[in-house]
């Protein structure tokens, strides 16, 4: 199983310069992806900031972000679930004790939350995430950034 | 996390299937301890082509988008 954290996932709603490896990276996997409230929260709040940009173009960006969201939720490819947040909020601190930088720490819960699933491989653009991600012994995806 | 006795999970496979949405989970328990966790299969979703869906996109805007989530986390 593959654990997509919120940055990779929303290249997917948003046409980044790096949308072709998201594209090659998802058709690889199988859908349905599964997703949990902490993406969900990341992917409403983002979409809300462009939506109230100063810029048109990140308005009208942001509502074709949202549709798409939107009809990939409708249509079951992200899939929110539950997960055992206590034990991957657990592991997360226990991450951040062995940091020597500082980390936001939604960059520690993501490869928490997809150790906690079991998840094989692990999707992120992130390099501190990646770091976490490959310490926990997930594969990384896509294989270099 | 939904839990079911070992013998109750052999003895009632096929009702406790019925009741699982797909890809819910219900921990396994012998003696009151957990043994292990039993995952329903979800129905295979058709890959949208994710590229298409974001043609005519210009990727400088989103990637300013991206940026403000990113900036977020700090």
């Amino acid at each position: 199983m593959a654990y997509l954290d919120a940055g990779f996932l929303m290249t997917a709603l948003f046409k980044t310069p790096s949308f072709a490896i998201t594209n090659a990276t998802l058709r690889d996997l199988s859908a349905p992806f599964r997703i949990n409230r902490l993406h969900h929260l990341q992917v409403e709040n983002v979409i809300l900031l462009s939506l109230r940009s100063d810029e048109p173009e990140q308005r009208d960006d942001g509502l074709k972000g949202q549709s798409l969201w939107r009809n990939y939720l409708a249509e079951g490819v992200f899939q929110i679930d539950t997960t055992e947040w206590e034990t991957a909020l657990a592991l997360a601190a226990q991450l951040h004790k062995g940091l020597t930088q500082p980390t936001p720490w939604p960059l520690l819960l993501h490869p928490a939350l997809a150790a906690v699933e079991a998840a094989t491989h692990f999707a992120s653009y992130d390099p501190r995430s990646r770091v976490i991600g490959k310490a926990l012994g997930m594969n990384l995806l896509p294989e270099d950034i | 996390m939904k839990q079911i006795n070992s013998r109750e999970f052999q003895k009632s496979f096929a009702a406790v299937i019925r009741r699982l949405k797909n890809g819910q989970r219900i921990e396994i328990t012998k003696r009151g301890k957990s043994v292990g966790q039993f995952i329903k299969a979800r129905r295979p979703i058709k890959m949208p082509d994710f590229a298409a869906n974001l043609e005519g996109r210009d990727p400088k805007v989103g990637l300013q988008i991206l940026k403000k989530y990113y900036d977020g986390l700090s």
